[in-house]
Formats: structure tokens, sequence, C-alpha cells
């Protein structure tokens, strides 16, 4: 097939991508230090400021990037080869709004300001308790409609005590801090962070790959899919705790940031002809492609002003998303 | 030999009862044609038996329970054809009839010599070679229709399930889709399939099976079938049949009771 080759050529260019974007991030930032300088730096042992600067801001933030932008574009093709749709992304099933009212209580009750670490680790609980009060309700017998009007349900509780939260806030400083929270940084995070993080988001990717096959089914339906040998509640369970445990890690220590799983499964499909099973590493690179190349650009286009990443990738995504509905309108008529 | 058997079997949805005690057998060389009315119970009987439904009473396959069987077990045992032809994502015609080699491989592993053989084989058989790189989203219905028939061919099956194959065909598709399970019967495999049309289901099926009212209401040879007057009642039409050239003609002319007298041929 010659489908094949055209494959790998489209994982090997975004494979290539994705360094390249990666060692691009690490040598952007206020301080100057010179390309060459600044890679040295990362593996200096001599603790000066540039070996601080690399190690400590620069690296963990180009990590969280890459990995982040990952979970977004994998758990996005995953669901939308789960739920047959192309509108689905990570949101939908309820577990960034979860995890963003986590992190708001924990700025909300000061507990982020005396333990910084506490507030991803209330991000991430909330979203697995959203998660399994999903499945509660989708049960076992469930179907994928039920899933996502759980995931509505749960969303729009969970954003509504975030807006009480920020009613009730105890003073101005505290609900700015939790709205810009809310806008998705990669700024400022350290590698606590991404020690805490990055083994979750692994072990999502991990539950996540390994549905390849049964999406490819999927694309004849569920009903043909369980005759095909597809074990659909195994399937069910993947898909939903995969995407928890991903996106809740990734929500937890960036912010919730819109538009990344939902457009780039878009922009990949036609390259891999529509497979579901090829759209996972494919979207998966292109996540993290998308998502280093905007907080590049956070720093390039407004270095003092601190940007946030979330606001850039909605700005940039939800035109892009209406050019291509526009170009694809026929098709989905 | 018993290649399916079905015992007792009662089905019902969401607390109605569509299916009541619906006891057959199927061996190897047989085409069942299933036919009915509408909401007989035809596509929930299917369904039942591929596996998609809970159920009350016993069904077999191999001899073997149906509920014991693990899914990918069944899978190679059975294809299913859905009525449903709803494709997600625009997948060349190749890699969707591929789909149908998915219990046979291992989660990672790429399509062996095998598969692509019976890849080719299908293709051929439902006389799509010539679509097989065109995106099966954009495929007219009659053929796609004949591309998910070659996807479940492609799963090499003992038994076949389809649910109204032969709908939305051109005649001379129809007759070959017909033609082609009964020479699938004819090699040794079951093929039981739902359709509407009583004068292909006359000529072609080796037995029919009369859904009426969730019950069987004939399950028998075409011969017997159109002898008595079970077919009339439970469609609720007069038919015309006969056997002009050795095999059956059928062709349902007015409806029971009704007034009209049909079309006027002036």
């Amino acid at each position: 097939m010659s489908g094949d080759r055209r494959y790998r050529l489209v994982l090997a260019a975004l494979l290539l991508l994705t360094l390249l974007l990666f060692l691009l991030s690490l040598t952007i930032g206020p301080a100057a230090i010179a390309f060459g300088d600044s890679i040295a730096a990362l593996f200096s042992r001599k603790g000066d400021a540039i070996a601080l600067i690399m190690q400590q801001i620069r690296l963990p933030r180009a990590i969280l990037g890459l990995t982040v932008g990952a979970t977004l574009g994998l758990s996005g093709a995953v669901l939308q080869g789960y739920l047959r749709n192309p509108l689905a992304e990570p949101g939908l099933i309820g577990v960034s709004a979860s995890a963003s009212l986590g992190a708001v209580l924990a700025i909300y009750t000061g507990l982020s300001a005396v333990f910084p670490l506490s507030l991803p680790i209330a991000a991430l609980a909330a979203a697995v308790v959203a998660v399994l009060v999903v499945q509660a309700l989708a049960g076992l017998q469930g179907g994928v409609l039920t899933i996502i009007l759980a995931g509505v349900a749960v969303s729009s509780f969970a954003g509504a005590m975030t807006s009480l939260a920020l009613n009730l806030s105890p003073n101005p400083f505290a609900a700015i801090e939790i709205m810009f929270w809310m806008l998705g940084s990669l700024a400022d995070r350290s590698m606590a962070h991404v020690w805490l993080a990055v083994p979750f988001m692994i072990a999502g990717w991990i539950m996540l790959g390994m549905l390849g096959r049964a999406l490819d089914a999927l694309t004849l339906g569920h009903e043909t899919a369980s005759t095909l040998g597809v074990d659909m509640r195994r399937v069910q369970w993947l898909a939903v705790l995969g995407t928890a445990v991903s996106v809740g890690a990734a929500t937890a220590v960036a912010g919730a940031i819109g538009f990344v799983g939902l457009v780039v499964p878009h922009m990949l499909r036609p390259l891999v002809s529509g497979r579901p099973s090829r759209l996972l590493p494919a979207s998966a690179l292109g996540g993290a492609c998308l998502l280093l190349a905007a907080d590049i650009l956070v720093r390039l286009v407004a270095p003092d002003r601190d940007l946030k990443l979330g606001v850039l990738t909605a700005i940039v995504g939800a035109p892009f998303f209406l050019w291509l509905v526009w170009r694809e309108r026929r098709r989905l008529a | 030999m018993t290649r399916l058997s079905v015992e007792g079997l009662d089905v019902s949805l969401a607390g109605r009862p569509v299916l009541r005690k619906v006891s057959f057998a199927v061996g190897p060389g047989e085409f069942i044609g299933l036919i009915g009315p509408n909401g007989a119970g035809k596509s929930t009987l299917l369904r039942a038996i591929a596996g998609l439904l809970p159920y009350e009473g016993a069904i077999a396959l191999d001899g073997e329970d149906g509920r014991a069987l693990s899914a990918s077990a069944r899978a190679r045992k059975m294809g299913y054809l859905a009525q449903e032809r709803d494709i997600a994502w625009p997948l060349p015609v190749e890699t969707l009839v591929a789909l149908g080699r998915a219990p046979y491989l291992s989660r990672f592993a790429p399509l062996g010599p095998d598969d692509r053989t019976a890849v080719e084989t299908a293709l051929r058989r439902m006389d799509v070679v010539s679509l097989r790189a065109r995106p099966a989203t954009e495929l007219s219905g009659g053929e796609l229709a004949r591309v998910l028939i070659a996807r479940v061919l492609a799963q090499e099956t003992p038994a076949i399930l389809a649910d109204e194959p032969i709908a939305g065909l051109d005649p001379a598709h129809q007759i070959g889709v017909m033609r082609l399970f009964r020479q699938l019967a004819q090699e040794g495999r079951s093929v039981i399939a739902s359709m509407h049309d009583l004068g292909l289901a006359a000529r072609w099926c080796t037995r029919l099976i009369l859904l009426h009212g969730g019950r069987v209401a004939i399950d028998a040879s075409p011969d017997v079938a159109l002898s008595g007057t079970a077919l009339q009642a439970a469609f609720g039409v007069t038919l015309h049949a006969a056997k002009p050239d050795g095999r059956w003609l059928v062709q349902p002319l007015d409806i029971i009771g009704d007034e009209d007298e049909g079309p006027s041929q002036e």
C-alpha cells in the first residue's frame, strides 16, 4: 500500500519538527544566552546563572510544552475516534473543567500559597473524581451519548463551582490569580511540576496508545466493531481513564488550554487517510509541535506582558477552526 | 451437523417483548432468507445472534454457548453486516475492507500475506477492485453496500449474518449478491440474510424463515413456504407465485381486503 510510505514520511517530518521546536523553545527567554552556551549549560554541573536558567526554568517549560501538547493531541484523536465525532475534544468528558476547579479551590483556600504543589495535586485529584462520576453515570452498559451528556453535566457543575469561587473570592488578588491560572500558561513551571505531571501523562499515553486497532474498527460503528472482536467495555475504560489521567495532569500544570485537542486531529486526518490508529501518533506529535510553537510565540510576541498560552491558542485556534469548517462544509452537510 | 442453534429465544427491547420463543437451527451449506413484515423482529434476531443484545434462551455456535464465547472468538466464527451504513472517517476502500481481518491480528501487527489474500479475494468477489483507493465516504449508496459486504467476506467466517444486504442495490448487483451468498453456502458456509424482496429470497435461498409478531411463522424450503397461505397472511398481501423456468418467481399483487383494484391498464 502506497499509504504506508506517506505515513512514515509524515511521522518522520513531525518528529523532526518537534525536536527543532523543542530546541528552539530552550533558547528563548529574557536572558540573552547564545545557542551553544545554552545547550552546554543544560548538562553543566557548575550551578552558575546560565546553568540555573537552563535547567530550572527553560528545560521544564520545554518539557511541559512537549508533553502537554502531545497529551492534548493524542487524547483529542482518541476521543474523536471513540465518539466517532470530529467535534470531540478532551474537555468534552469533563476532565478539563474539573481539573480547573481543583486548582481554583487550591488557590481559593490559600493552600497553594503555603504549599505550591498542592495546586496540581488538587487539579489531578478533581479530574480523576470527575471521570469516576462520568463512568458511574454512564455505567458498564452505558453508551457514547451517556458519556457525552454526563461529561457536559460534570463540566457545567465544575464551571459553576469555579464561578462561585471567583464570586466569593476573599480579595481581588485571589480573583486575579484564579483568572490568570485559568487562562493556561507554561511560564514559571519548575522541574517539580515536570516530575509530578509527566509520569501521569505517560501512563495515560500508554492506555490511549493501546486503542489504535479498536478505533479503526469503530469507523464502522459500535455494533460492527463489537462483532469484529472489540471489547467495547474495555475500550470505554481505556479511553475515558487514559484521557482523565493524561489531560488531568496536563491541565494541573498548564491550566486549561483549548483548541489543540480539537484542531490537531482535524489538520492531520487527511495526511493519514482518515485512519484512526495512524492518527494517534501523528496527532501526539502534532499537538507537541503546536503547543511548543505557541509557547515560543507568546515569548516572542510580548516578552514583557506575560501573554497567556491558552489565550493565544484560542485566538489562533478558533479562526483556524472556522476556516476548516468552511473548507469542509460541503462534506459535513 | 449444526452450526448455529437458537433455542427458545426471548428478546425484549426497552421492556417490550420483540422476539418470543424463537427456535431454529442452521447447518453448513444453508442460505437462509429471513423474511417478515416491518417490525417483525428480523434485525433484533440477527443482532441477538451476533451477541449485541441480552437475551433469554440459548444460542450456540458450533456447539459452544454464545454467552461463553469471547468477543474475538465469536468474531472468528461469525461475520455480521449491520443495516446501518454510516462510515465515520474517509478510509480508503481497501483499508476499510481490511478491517475484516481485525479478529486475526494481534494488537500492533500489520497485515500478513494471508490477510492480504483474503482482502483481495473479497474485493474481487464484490466487484469493487476498481474502487480500492477511493475514500469510502465518497461512494454511492450501492457501491458502499458492496464494499461493506466485502468487509464481511474478508473476515472469512463459517457463519455470516447480513441485515438487508441487498437494500439499495441495482438489480444486477442484487442478483450478484444473492448468487454469491448461494455460492458461499455451497462452499460449506452458513448464511442468514434478512430481506424484503420475496422474489429474490424464494429464488436464491435454500430455506426461508418467516418472522411474524416476534415468532417463527414459517421455517421451510421456498417450495413449502410458498404453497400455503401463511406468507400472504403475514404480509397482508396477495402473492402471485409461479415456477416458469423451474425457479420461483414471486410478485406481490394487492393488499388483502383493499377495495382498490390496483393500477388501471388503460
